[in-house]
């Protein structure tokens, strides 16, 4: 039993790896570079448990002819606590049987697999975003603000707009028009953030990056995707540590959820 | 174990199709009510939404990583000669541990690849110290995470220096440490798997190969599904703004600090990204963050739990906490002062 579950378990897995990658939901929770990995380990894991399967039924007919007379045999002559290391299709079958041995654990597996297979979890949205600060983390020095090219409303990245507007001063911002893609996080008094989550590995490490919009002219609802333009305000705020992003906003629209949902 | 196998592979076989029927049934039933109940709670992208996003990424995350490691680890057991080992390894623990721990480097993996390899490492003879020290090296030293590092502090070569340091630190004082006071008997679970016929020299090496790889990738896999559950759990349930308000706090800040790595489980690929955009803590916190990161969470208690038991794993993982974070903080003065 536990060698079938295996094989099946194998194929399932690897058949949910090349689903995630081929509907590319797989990006709802890990990067892009691991595309390839996926799909070479989904293989892989098919490979295996199709294998598997092939050695198993080979195994079980060698099995039968060789068990009436090899089991009681043994068991007779050697007690039940005989080990099978002098007839090798035995000992091969005794291989099989080890696998999963001890814990049981491996059946866990199914747990992803369903998950997986029936409702894929969505990228993560407001409820994450609401766990993290509204401020924005100080950039590393690499990050450097070079001036916006492109005629207006430039596109930027959310953590971009961000950095710009908070560590920058708003330098590089100060009149242009941007436009900015996220999902919506609503705060106190029918206002909202503007929020794209950024993820440096898999959704684990995913942080929020918040751009508080001004004026909006439609009402907040929650977790919707929207393509704002607008342009910088200078935040009240001294410390750049407590600073919020400000966009006052000419246009909102609804967008579908973007392939890449994070940045 | 084997006593039980020659009647147990019977009634298997003679069980084998009720049991099959049984399973298909439970599986069909579980999809038709699971599918209902995960639509409605998800369906809600509240916390449980997150969660289930958070668990399924720290999975599909460390599936490639794992599948390497068995890969390799099916390898050594398959194809490598044990001798091999006693012939590049010193037959003196002291020494072998400093050497193996300094091979880490070459195993571009996180931390769910260099378990399995270092269970075989040792069911071909490897002392075990020094294959514990490799098990704690190679997520941490290899040039995937060094590199990693280097781009999560720009500018700041003191960080991955110093994370080097300390970590290679950390794998070989834990290895001597086991050497001198580890016993034979914490590694029970480790012991019964030798007669695993996976590593019996009569089987094709292919076939070998695939036995190890198929029962290394299932049983991990079992302990990995745990501790994304929990790990995906902290990450929920954690209120961040505790961790910002110890930023200030010279000891309080680097236990946090490392005590967050332990819970949120981030595979060492990805932690420096985590630890820069920790501002505001000190340099000797962050680089706890780094050190303790691959050397104890979680998923990589989970995974030690089942490879060498639990006997093991409830000594090693809190003597590895300590010594990672007594590295850490060591450099991290040094570093200050350079």
């Amino acid at each position: 039993m536990r060698r079938e579950i295996q094989a099946v378990v194998f194929v399932l897995l690897g058949a949910v790896l090349l689903k995630l990658v081929i509907s590319g939901e797989y990006l709802n929770y890990v990067q892009k570079l691991l595309k390839f990995p996926l799909i070479a380990t989904g293989v892989v894991l098919i490979a295996f448990g199709v294998l598997g399967f092939l050695r198993d039924w080979r195994g079980r007919a060698a099995l039968d002819r060789s068990r009436e007379r090899a089991a009681d045999a043994r068991v007779r002559t050697h007690g039940p606590g005989a080990h099978a290391d002098d007839d090798v299709p035995e000992a091969e079958e005794n291989g099989h049987d080890h696998v999963g041995d001890g814990h049981g654990v491996g059946w866990l597996w199914i747990l992803p697999i369903f998950v997986l297979v029936l409702v894929p979890p969505p990228a993560l949205g407001s409820f994450a975003a609401e766990r993290g600060a509204a401020t924005v983390p100080k950039p590393p020095k690499s990050v450097k603000f070079t001036a916006l090219n492109g005629a207006n409303p430039v596109p930027l990245e959310v953590h971009d707009y961000a950095q710009r507007a908070v560590w920058d001063d708003g330098r590089t911002l100060t009149g242009r028009t941007v436009e900015l893609s996220g999902f919506m996080t609503p705060h106190s008094g029918g206002n909202w953030y503007l929020t794209r989550m950024k993820v440096n590995c898999c959704a684990a490490d995913a942080r929020p990056y918040q751009v508080e919009i001004v004026d909006s002219p439609v009402p907040a609802v929650r977790d919707e995707w929207v393509k704002v333009t607008g342009t910088w305000v200078p935040s009240t705020a001294k410390d750049p540590f407590e600073k919020v992003a400000l966009l006052k906003a000419t246009t909102v629209n609804g967008i579908p959820t973007p392939a890449q949902p994070y940045e | 174990m084997s006593s039980s196998t020659p009647t147990r592979t019977r009634a298997d076989a003679t069980d084998s199709h009720s049991g099959t029927i049984g399973l298909l049934i439970a599986a069909i039933v579980a999809v038709l009510i699971g599918r209902q109940v995960l639509a409605l709670l998800i369906g809600g992208r509240g916390g449980v939404a997150t969660w289930t996003t958070v668990f399924c990424a720290i999975v599909v995350q460390a599936l490639p990583f794992l599948m390497l490691g068995v890969v390799l680890s099916g390898a050594i057991t398959a194809f490598v000669p044990a001798r091999f080992f006693s012939a590049i390894l010193p037959r003196r623990a002291a020494l072998a541990v400093p050497v193996a721990g300094a091979a880490g480097a070459l195993l571009p993996g996180c931390e769910c690849a260099s378990v399995p390899v270092a269970g075989r490492l040792m069911e071909r003879g490897v002392v075990p110290a020094a294959a514990l020290a490799f098990l704690l090296s190679a997520p941490a030293i290899n040039p995937i995470v060094l590199v990693s590092t280097a781009v999560a502090f720009p500018g700041q070569p003191g960080m991955v220096v110093g994370r080097f340091v300390a970590s290679l630190a950390t794998a070989v004082l834990v290895g001597w440490i086991w050497a001198r006071f580890g016993r034979p008997e914490w590694l029970t679970r480790f012991a019964a798997r030798r007669l695993l016929p996976a590593a019996d020299d009569t089987t094709p090496a292919f076939e070998r190969f695939r036995l190890a790889v198929a029962h290394d990738f299932f049983e991990a896999g079992g302990f990995l599904v745990i501790g994304a559950a929990a790990a995906a759990t902290m990450n929920v349930v954690i209120p961040p703004d505790w961790i910002s308000t110890v930023a200030g706090i010279p000891v309080l800040s680097i236990l946090v600090l490392a005590a967050l790595a332990v819970v949120l489980s981030i595979c060492s690929e990805a932690d420096a990204f985590v630890a820069a955009s920790l501002t505001g803590f000190p340099v000797s916190a962050q680089l706890a963050f780094m050190v303790v990161g691959p050397v104890v969470d979680l998923k990589l208690i989970a995974l030690q739990t089942g490879t060498f038991g639990r006997a093991f794993a409830t000594r090693f993982a809190p003597l590895t906490f300590v010594v990672a974070v007594g590295a850490a903080v060591v450099t991290g003065l040094l570093i200050g002062v350079a």
